[in-house]
């Protein structure tokens, strides 16, 4: 079962202007399945939202976290129960409040790595450098509160680029909500959680497979697979497929064409998929076949778009969902 | 009876980051703490030209970018402020931040009560660490005072 996570969110434990129950009720009326509690550089709502949720049959739950806001970067923890000091941060080695954190349990991430910091507010962007992204559980690639050209595409492409060659990273979104924001039209994460799991279980796992979901509609999925061609015989594609989870308000033009573009380290190619809302949609590899010529070129990055190019809206403006990455 | 038995003064030098830390050891085992921490010079108190360039120069060199106007870049240097904020530990262990954009602030915990940010704790004993964490100093000569008090009784 596919459910709705809200990654990023801030209550009055930090700066944010609702309380830890009103993010509550806020995340219920919204009909989301699951949320992080992620205040900078304090985990002192997590009690308080354990103790809501004990005293009520809400069928929501709370993902445990804190955004560590340092002064050279914000890195997102999820599933984080107890405080990991950070104060000691090295801009040079970040691995090593990573480490601290996962050793902690926690799943680590780059959040809005893009975002404006200093002279405006320093600590925004992240400047630390990685070295070992083994170290990165996953990156942030749309941060609903920032600019979409200026700071949330880059940071896709960073994401890609790193995924391309060959970094084990997974994507989320997040609202980093600091107030009853509008959640419609914008990005959420969605992973696959199996019957009777606890979300935090499947977000880890999720994570740790790189098997989370983008989308600002329905939730999209590419995966390798064998097509018959003929009588005993069949070729590798990739079989795209729209599963009937979507996010709430989404809404899809019917004169309005799917394309699917298949990116790799190569380059990318483009596909239109008409058919897809009603039937699976298959990419032959020999279709792809030049853009998998290099040995290392393994993985596809495959996304999902409304509309044509050319009609007035850029490409990420069109940009609907990212399934996890193909590895062949 | 609430008695503050710590305070400390230090002044900061425009475009200092990192932070400074306090370490008080307890005489005895209180029921409330209160960690304070306040400054000064929070915004710019005059738009110059000196700052407009320096602005615009900071802004061309990390993000390759230029303003439009005039207006725009005025606007840009007015939201600029001073961030200090304060973390609070007690024994090595997280009991506390305060992650606001405020030039006064106290952290208040007792065994039943925290204010938001903070950690009920059981008892306040042992070594108090307080954490000024300095994100961004606009200019010289900016004052900041840490202060700690404790309680017998519960203030909150």
């Amino acid at each position: 079962m596919f459910k709705r996570l809200e990654l990023h969110n801030h209550t009055t434990e930090s700066d944010a202007s609702i309380t830890v129950s009103e993010l509550l009720d806020f995340m219920l009326e919204d009909h989301v399945d699951a949320f992080a509690l992620t205040d900078h550089n304090t985990i002192s709502g997590h009690p308080k939202i354990k103790k809501l949720l004990e005293e009520n049959n809400y069928q929501i739950e709370c993902i445990p976290g804190m955004e560590y806001t340092t002064y050279y970067g914000h890195i997102l923890c999820l599933n984080l129960t107890r405080y990991v000091p950070w104060e000691n941060i090295n801009v040079h080695r970040p691995e090593l409040l990573f480490g601290a954190a996962k050793a902690a349990g926690a799943l680590t991430g780059i959040a809005h790595p893009f975002s404006y910091g200093a002279p405006f507010a320093r600590g925004c962007r992240f400047d630390m450098k990685v070295t070992d992204y083994s170290a990165v559980d996953f990156i942030e690639v749309f941060n609903c509160l920032e600019p979409l050209h200026e700071v949330n595409e880059p940071g896709l492409k960073l994401y890609e680029d790193l995924v391309l060659r060959g970094e084990n990273l997974a994507m989320t979104t997040g609202m980093d909500l600091h107030g009853r924001w509008n959640m419609k039209g914008h990005y959420a994460t969605y992973v696959d959680c199996r019957d009777d799991e606890p979300v935090t279980a499947a977000l880890d796992r999720a994570v740790r497979t790189q098997h989370t979901f983008v989308t600002k509609g329905p939730v999209f999925e590419a995966v390798l697979t064998d097509v018959a061609i003929a009588t005993n015989n069949a070729e590798p594609a990739i079989c795209c497929h729209l599963h009937e989870v979507c996010k709430p308000g989404f809404t899809h033009d019917a004169d309005s064409v799917w394309m699917i573009e298949c990116l790799t380290r190569n380059g990318f190619a483009w596909f239109e998929a008409p058919s897809l809302a009603a039937a699976d949609f298959m990419i032959p590899l020999h279709a792809i076949k030049e853009l998998l010529s290099d040995p290392g070129s393994g993985r596809v990055i495959v996304k999902l778009y409304e509309g044509n190019t050319g009609e007035g809206h850029s490409e990420i403006e069109r940009l609907i969902a990212i399934a996890p990455t193909v590895i062949l | 009876m609430k008695k503050q038995i710590y305070s400390m003064s230090g002044t900061l030098s425009k475009g200092f980051v990192g932070q400074i830390a306090y370490t008080v050891c307890l005489d005895r085992t209180y029921h409330t703490l209160d960690a304070g921490l306040s400054f000064d010079k929070r915004t710019l108190p005059e738009i110059t030209q000196e700052v407009k360039d320096e602005v615009r120069q900071q802004v061309k060199e990390l993000y390759g970018g230029e303003f439009k106007t005039e207006e725009e870049l005025t606007d840009a240097c007015s939201s600029m402020k001073t961030e200090i904020q304060l973390l609070v530990h007690m024994n090595d262990e997280f009991i506390g931040g305060i992650h606001r954009q405020l030039t006064d602030r106290h952290m208040i915990i007792s065994r039943d009560h925290a204010t938001e940010g903070g950690l009920p704790q059981a008892e306040i004993s042992g070594v108090i660490k307080i954490i000024v964490l300095v994100f961004n100093v606009l200019q010289d000569d900016t004052h900041y005072t840490v202060t700690l008090s404790v309680d017998d009784e519960e203030t909150a």
